[in-house]
C-alpha cells in the first residue's frame, strides 16, 4: 500500500532527470554564435589601433579594418599602385627589417609580376604581405595581421 | 490467371526499377581525387605536390593559378616528377594563367590523351569536359559558362558529377573576392547535383548543404555539417585556394571559429587567422562499397586534417532539371520575340544564343526579352537566367 506512492515518484524523479538531460543535450548540440566579436572597417584611411607598417611610396589607401574576438585581434590594409609587383615586393623586403620585422617566408619567384607573398614576424606578430597584380595598370598591397594576442 | 498476370506486372515493374537504378553510373570504388588551387611552381607547391602522393590520390584537378608567371615549364616539372608524366592532371583557366600561350591547354589535352579520353582536333578550350573513372567533370571558363555547364550536366546519368573552376562569387568565399564567376554557374552545377570546385581565395572553405546557392539557403533537411547531400536542386561548394602561393585571411562570415557567421552556410574554414597552412582537399568516391557515399577530407603539408565530411548523393539527373522556384514574382508577365520566355533572339529556340544575349545585358536596365530582359521587371539579372535555363532546349 505504502510502496506505490514512491515507485510513482521514482518514475517522477526519473523522468524528470531524463527531460532535462535531454534538453541540455539539445541546447549543447546547437549551433549558437556564443563567440562576440566586432569589426571595423576605414575606408581610404587607417583604422585605429593599425600596427606600424612602412607604405609604399605614393600608394593609395583603400581600406583598412581591425577584427577582434576572443581576446585576439587582426589587422588587414588595402592600398593601391601602379608600380610593378616586383619592384613593390623588392621595396617591402627592403624596408620591413629596419622596422623589426624578421622575414620567415620569402617570395619564391621574387623577379615575377604576377603575384607574389612573404611572412614576416615581429616578436608574436605574424604580418602576410601579398602583392598581386590587379589590372595591367594597378598593383594590390595587402597587408594582413592574423588575429593574435594584442 | 489473373494472379499469373498480376506476378508478370510485378516482375515488369521490378525489372524496369532495377533497369532505372541502374542508369545512373558511379566511379570506380574508392576512386581518390585531390582539388587544389593557385599553387605557383615553388617548394610550397612541391610540398603539395608530395602530400597528394602521399595520401594516394589517383587525379588532381587544379582549380587555376598555376605558375604565376614563375614559367609553366618548372610548374609542369614538378607534377611530371612528382607525379609522373602519364598521372591523371586537369584544370581550369586562372586569372594569372595564359591558357594557349603558355601551353596549358595543350598540357591538359596531353594529359588527355595520356587518360584515355577524347581530345578536341584543335586547342583545348577552357570550358571543356572529361569522365575518367565515372567522374563526370566539368571546367567552365573564367567569369562564367552556364549554357556550356546546362549542355554537359542536362540527362548526365553519372553518380558523381563535379563542376570546377577558378573565381568565386563575393558570397561564395570568406576573403575579399569579389563578384566575379556570375551566379548562373553556380546555380546550374546545384540544380544538376554536381559539387562545385573553386579556387582564387587562398584559402580552404566548405559549405554545408546548400538549396540554394545565390542566397545562401542551407537545406534544412540536411544541414549536418559534416554530412552534406549532394542531389539535383542541392550541392555544396568549397574553396581550395591553398595551392602554395599564399595564405590569406578570413574577412567575411565572422567569426573565425564555429559556427561561423554570415547565414550560417559555412561547414569549415581555415585561412590565416586559423593558422592555416597549404594543403589539398581530398575527396575519396564510391567509398566502402557504397556507390553513392563519398568521404573528403582537407589535410595541410604538416598532416593536420583540419575538415573532414561525408558525402551522399541520390546520383544522376537522370535527364529531367527540377523546375527553380522563383520567390520574387516578376512585376510584368513574361515576354519575349517569338513569345517563348527565354527566347531573346527570337528564333523560337531557347538556346545558347539566347544566354549569349543575356550575357551581354547582364546587369543593365534594358527593355524586353529581345536584351535578355525575360520578366519585364527593367533589369537583366539572375532571375531572366532562371527563364532562360528553365526553358533551355525546348
Amino acid at each position: 500500500m505504502n510502496k506505490r506512492p514512491s515507485i510513482f515518484f521514482f518514475f517522477f524523479v526519473a523522468s524528470a532527470v531524463l527531460a532535462v538531460s535531454a534538453y541540455a543535450y539539445l541546447v549543447s548540440r546547437t549551433p549558437t554564435r556564443s563567440t562576440t566579436f566586432a569589426k571595423t572597417d576605414k575606408q581610404g584611411g587607417i583604422v585605429a589601433g593599425f600596427p606600424s607598417l612602412p607604405v609604399y611610396p605614393g600608394a593609395k589607401t583603400e581600406n583598412t579594418y581591425k577584427k577582434s574576438e576572443r581576446g585576439l585581434v587582426g589587422f588587414q590594409g588595402d592600398w593601391l599602385t601602379s608600380d610593378r609587383v616586383s619592384l613593390v615586393m623588392a621595396w617591402y623586403l627592403q624596408k620591413l627589417p629596419t622596422y623589426g620585422w624578421q622575414l620567415v617566408e620569402a617570395p619564391e619567384f621574387p623577379e615575377t609580376d604576377s603575384e607574389l607573398f612573404a611572412q614576416f614576424k615581429k616578436g608574436k606578430q605574424i604580418l602576410n604581405l601579398t602583392v598581386e597584380q590587379e589590372s595591367r595598370s594597378e598593383t594590390e598591397i595587402h597587408a594582413e595581421f592574423p588575429l593574435q594576442m594584442p | 490467371m489473373k494472379k499469373y498476370l498480376l506476378l508478370l506486372i510485378t516482375g515488369f515493374l521490378f525489372i524496369s526499377s532495377v533497369k532505372n537504378v541502374s542508369a545512373s553510373t558511379s566511379t570506380d570504388p574508392n576512386f581518390k581525387v585531390a582539388f587544389i588551387g593557385d599553387s605557383s611552381a615553388g617548394s610550397n607547391f612541391q610540398n603539395v605536390l608530395n602530400l597528394i602522393k602521399q595520401e594516394g590520390a589517383q587525379m588532381v584537378l587544379h582549380q587555376g593559378d598555376f605558375d604565376y608567371s614563375a614559367g609553366p615549364q618548372i610548374w609542369m616539372d614538378k607534377i611530371n616528377t612528382t607525379l609522373g608524366a602519364n598521372f591523371p592532371y586537369l584544370g581550369s583557366d586562372g586569372n594569372h594563367d595564359n591558357w594557349d600561350t603558355d601551353g596549358y591547354a595543350a598540357f591538359f589535352k596531353d594529359r588527355l590523351v595520356k587518360m584515355g579520353l577524347p581530345a578536341p582536333s584543335g586547342n583545348l578550350p577552357p570550358s571543356y569536359s572529361a569522365v575518367y573513372k565515372g567522374l563526370k567533370i566539368i571546367f567552365s571558363k573564367e567569369n562564367g559558362d552556364p549554357a556550356f555547364l546546362q549542355s554537359q550536366l542536362a540527362g548526365n546519368t553519372h553518380t558523381w558529377k563535379i563542376c570546377s573552376w577558378h573565381k568565386n562569387m563575393n558570397a561564395m568565399q570568406v576573403g575579399g573576392k569579389g563578384d566575379e564567376q556570375g551566379w548562373p554557374d553556380y546555380e546550374t552545377c546545384r540544380q544538376n547535383g554536381a559539387i562545385v570546385a573553386t579556387g582564387h581565395e587562398h584559402t580552404y572553405e566548405r559549405t554545408k548543404t546548400l538549396s540554394s546557392i545565390q542566397n545562401q539557403t542551407v537545406d534544412s533537411s540536411c544541414s549536418d555539417p559534416k554530412n552534406v547531400c549532394v542531389a539535383p536542386g542541392r550541392t555544396f561548394v568549397f574553396v581550395s585556394g591553398l595551392g602554395g602561393n599564399g595564405i590569406r585571411n578570413q574577412d567575411r562570415c565572422l567569426p573565425t571559429t564555429y559556427p561561423y557567421g554570415c547565414k550560417g552556410e559555412w561547414a569549415s574554414v581555415y585561412t590565416s587567422d586559423q593558422a592555416g597552412a597549404y594543403g589539398a582537399l581530398f575527396i575519396t568516391f564510391n567509398y566502402q562499397g557504397n556507390p553513392n557515399r563519398a568521404h573528403g577530407y582537407f589535410k595541410d603539408i604538416n598532416n593536420k586534417v583540419v575538415d573532414e565530411f561525408d558525402i551522399l548523393t541520390t546520383g544522376g539527373s537522370g535527364g529531367t532539371i527540377p523546375p527553380v522556384t522563383i520567390s520574387q514574382s516578376p512585376s510584368n508577365p513574361p515576354i519575349s520575340g517569338s513569345g517563348k520566355p527565354g527566347d531573346a533572339n527570337g528564333d523560337n529556340l531557347v538556346d545558347g544564343q539566347d544566354y549569349v544575349i543575356w550575357l551581354q545585358n547582364y546587369n543593365t536596365q534594358a527593355s524586353g526579352a529581345a536584351k535578355g530582359n525575360f520578366d519585364g521587371n527593367g533589369v537583366v539579372d539572375g532571375q531572366d537566367y532562371v527563364i532562360w535555363l528553365n526553358n533551355y532546349n525546348k
